[in-house]
């Protein structure tokens, strides 16, 4: 029994490490492009109408009213996953990832959309995720928009290893998307990322790039049962053995649990959320979901307009905030009556200020005549009373 | 706490009233389990209260104020207990929970331990929805904002100024029946002012009411087992989860169509007393649900009264037929009883029929985008988990339970329902973006998903498992 006990444990040793050497061995590989002055390592050209300046950390790439290209036919000596681009612009835009293959005698271009941040951030690029992405010599580079300019420092090409791809698959379990506006339409449930940088993009875009295990669970189930209806059909006894309605019960069962657990997770992570980020904390300091502080904002307009039948409402966007405003507010309601009304109710409007002889202005310019700022929680939100002055509206 | 005890007291009104109507409609013969009326009574309650107090006040009798809606409500609570009394119906015992046989420990514990996980989210969702503001744009732009208007006009105003020159019209969400945004302004005239945890909170009390509804009825049917299961189910939804801790009006049209299917499935298998009452019941059930949202108008009200009248030509075969026009026609009446003012309303006043977008200008195209959304929705994200497919198994495995009765008119209601509102979302032009950002599908399957709930549970009946293996 001992000895029985011994040879189990060392197979089951074994067994592990049979299979958990060579995930483990099997190593990651990365290439950088530089583009740092002279660091530059592989030989890139501009094509169309872009303006390349080299600079100490990379290179600025300007663009007019045309759509300019940066291209090499620089191989890779293996088929990376992702690629990541160290980029910065002034304000957040975005360019393509565009590659053909030379063999292609129709030289036709595929290309992935590449979100840019302004601070330098690494730009992901799931290559994998497109189907047009496969072995064989490439031409690749950056497609630029008309009137961009964007400072490109470097892009790390990676393949990552089976081990990073199994611990990927791990912690997806561990990614919730946020409560969003679509939340009350549909959630997405369970994704998974085969590598670290699809797991870190999971839920940042619509819909989310991986692969849906509610998608993969019925594909598995439906061919369980599929079978299990031609086992019946076709009186297959074995298989009837084998395969039978408890069994797909079972089956269903741990699926519905599997994802009533992961859905459940999520959703108590909202309502956590919804505690530290709004509930726990004072109405100076809190924040709700995707609307910052326009609900405490809100919430203090309403007594400083409740004598005003109407008002003037200004935010960046009008969605969800007008509508939102006018149930807080309700009965005062917010209009745009020029020289009628004079209270000002503006939410994180970074034209909107307050002049030096108290009057609020737009853009510089003067809209009012010198007023009172009633509340103003913010350099760009705030109410204000103040006559317009004539003939004068903003928005 | 004077928030949620107004809520309390503010809804026993409702549940009151619904409670007595059901007692009244049930008679001698009980039907219900008795904590089961006391749930179809908090959501049938709802809507009667606010459709008697909308009549009283369309034809000019009441205001939209405190008094206007406690004295008709209860005069009509007085009058119902006092008719029920001298019959000696007051206080009837319900109907009993089905006997089931013991199941193995590991089953138990593993129900224990899902209800306590279904509790917790529940209580979270509660938590969250009594304490944070009214986030979502249906809610502040709909329900809330007319229980609103209704609450500081004092009237069921259909046009007001919604801001920066616009007017809400009787082509928009003023013609949605207003029994969600009125029972809001009830519970605030209780509490003496507008309250976001109240007019918020009176959905997490529908949403509980349904799951009861659910559970208790599969209790009734086939065990408190069962009946647990079924709520662990239909609550570990995760779309109807959302949907019932959130101001949205889905969760409430759920449960109404929910019991009006329950009440024609059960007349099915009924013996003809009890037959009666259920026909009874349904009609009640699907003229209050007219009442509710546009799409009950359009939507279920059609095949669920198609589907009662088959019911109850089946079964009175032998009668001829001037005697079954004469049984067919009372439910009819009762329907169009309740369907009335509401239809009149909506005529006198142009308001749209249809959900939304009027159906005066509906054209059918095909829309390719639309059905890859609905697909993509169904089998690619979370919302109901596997129940769509789960409930095309059982179908097929169980497929000569499917199409008899009593349980036909269950597995035709939810197949049709979702067939049809699939078809408008594919086919007319002003709906397909409702698909394609997926709004109305996700509606229209909250909807639908306690029907599916009930039908799976149906299906799998105990004793019919073994023979199918």
């Amino acid at each position: 029994m001992h000895d029985q006990m011994r040879r189990a444990t060392m197979l089951f040793i074994t067994g592990i490490a049979c299979v958990w050497l060579p995930i483990q061995t099997q190593a990651k590989e990365v290439v950088t492009f530089e583009f740092g002055d002279g660091k530059i390592n592989a030989e890139w050209n501009g094509s169309g109408p872009v303006t390349v300046e080299k600079r100490a950390d990379g290179i600025l790439l300007t663009t007019g009213d045309g759509t300019g290209m940066l291209l090499t036919e620089s191989q890779l000596a293996f088929l990376p996953d992702t690629a990541e681009i160290e980029a910065e612009t002034p304000v957040p835009s975005s360019m393509k990832f565009i590659w053909s293959y030379l063999s292609d005698p129709e030289e036709l271009t595929a290309y992935i959309e590449v979100g840019l941040h302004t601070n330098g951030e690494h730009n992901p690029v799931l290559l994998s995720r497109s189907p047009d992405w496969k072995s064989g010599e490439k031409e690749m580079g950056l497609l630029i928009y008309p009137r961009s300019s964007i400072l490109i420092k470097k892009i790390h090409f990676t393949q990552w290893n089976t081990f990073e791809k199994v611990t990927s698959f791990f912690r997806s379990w561990t990614q919730f998307d946020r409560m969003r506006p679509y939340t009350i339409n549909f959630v997405w449930g369970p994704q998974i990322g085969w590598n670290p940088l699809e797991v870190q993009m999971m839920f940042k875009s619509v819909p989310p790039i991986a692969t849906s295990v509610v998608w993969l669970l019925s594909i598995g189930l439906t061919v369980f049962f599929i079978v299990l209806l031609m086992s019946r059909v076709f009186g297959l006894s074995t298989l009837r053995r084998l395969l039978n309605t408890r069994i797909l019960f079972v089956a269903i069962g741990c699926s519905w649990l599997l994802l009533d657990l992961y859905m459940g997770a999520q959703y108590l992570s909202w309502v956590r959320t919804d505690y530290r980020t709004y509930i726990s904390q004072s109405p100076e300091d809190r924040t709700f979901r995707d609307r910052d502080n326009f609900y405490d904002f809100a919430t203090k307009a309403a007594e400083l307009v409740r004598d005003r039948e109407t008002y003037i409402f200004m935010s960046e966007v009008p969605w969800p905030f007008l509508g939102n405003m006018r149930y807080i507010t309700y009965p005062s309601i917010p209009a745009f009556r020029v020289g009628f009304d004079d209270t000002w109710v503006i939410f994180d409007r970074s034209e909107m200020d307050v002049g030096a002889a108290d009057e609020l202005t737009f853009n510089g310019e003067a809209v009012t005549y010198p007023g009172t700022v009633l509340f103003r929680p913010s350099t760009h939100t705030m109410v204000f009373r103040g006559a317009p002055l004539p003939l004068q509206s903003a928005q | 706490m004077i928030n949620l005890l107004t809520l309390l007291i503010g809804m026993a009104v409702p549940t009151t009233l619904g409670w007595l109507v059901l007692r009244l409609c049930e008679g001698q013969r009980v039907v219900l389990h008795s904590l089961e009326r006391l749930a179809w009574g908090v959501l049938l309650g709802s809507t009667l209260m606010m459709l008697l107090v909308f009549t009283l006040h369309i034809l000019g009798a009441v205001q939209l104020t405190l008094m206007g809606f406690a004295i008709p409500t209860l005069l009509v609570i007085i009058t119902i207990a006092v008719v029920l009394n001298r019959r000696g119906q007051l206080h009837m015992r319900g109907v009993t929970i089905h006997a089931e046989l013991p199941v193995p420990k590991w089953q138990s514990v593993l129900l224990i331990l899902l209800l306590l996980w279904t509790a917790f989210k529940l209580l979270g969702g509660s938590y969250v929805l009594w304490n944070v503001p009214t986030y979502w744009d249906d809610s502040f732009n709909n329900w809330n904002m007319r229980g609103k208007v209704f609450y500081t006009t004092g009237t069921l105003e259909l046009q007001y100024d919604i801001g920066n020159e616009l007017k809400q019209t009787e082509g928009g969400v003023s013609s949605y029946p207003p029994t969600v945004p009125m029972t809001k302004t009830w519970l605030s005239l209780v509490r003496s002012s507008w309250q976001e945890p109240i007019v918020n909170g009176v959905h997490a009390i529908w949403f509980l009411a349904l799951l009861a509804a659910m559970g208790l009825r599969i209790a009734v049917i086939q065990g408190k087992r069962r009946g647990w299961w079924s709520v662990y189910v239909l609550a570990s939804l995760p779309l109807v989860l959302i949907h019932g801790m959130n101001p949205y009006a889905d969760v409430f049209v759920s449960a109404h169509v929910l019991m009006a299917l329950v009440c024609i499935y059960e007349r099915g298998k009924a013996a003809t007393p009890e037959q009666r009452v259920w026909t009874t019941l349904s009609a009640v059930m699907i003229g209050a649900l007219i009442f509710t949202k546009n799409e009950a108008l359009l939507l279920y009200t059609p095949p669920l009264t198609a589907l009662l009248l088959w019911s109850m030509l089946r079964s009175d075969a032998d009668e001829n037929w001037s005697m079954r026009l004469r049984t067919l026609a009372l439910p009819l009446l009762l329907i169009a009883l309740l369907a009335l003012p509401w239809m009149w309303f909506k005529w006198s006043n142009g308001l749209t029929f249809g959900n939304a977008k009027a159906v005066s200008d509906t054209t059918f195209v095909f829309n390719q985008r639309a059905l890859n959304a609905i697909w993509f929705s169904i089998s690619k994200e979370a919302i109901l988990l596997f129940l769509p497919l789960v409930l095309v198994m059982s179908v097929i495995l169980k497929r000569t339970q499917a199409r008899v009765f009593p349980l036909l008119p269950v597995t035709l209601l939810a197949f049709f329902i979702v067939i049809l509102q699939f078809s408008i979302l594919v086919f007319v032009p002003a709906l397909a973006n409702e698909a394609i950002l997926q709004t109305g599908t996700a509606r229209g399957l909250v909807q639908i998903a306690p029907v599916w709930v009930l039908l799976l549970f149906l299906l799998w009946n105990p004793g019919s498992v073994h023979q199918e293996n």
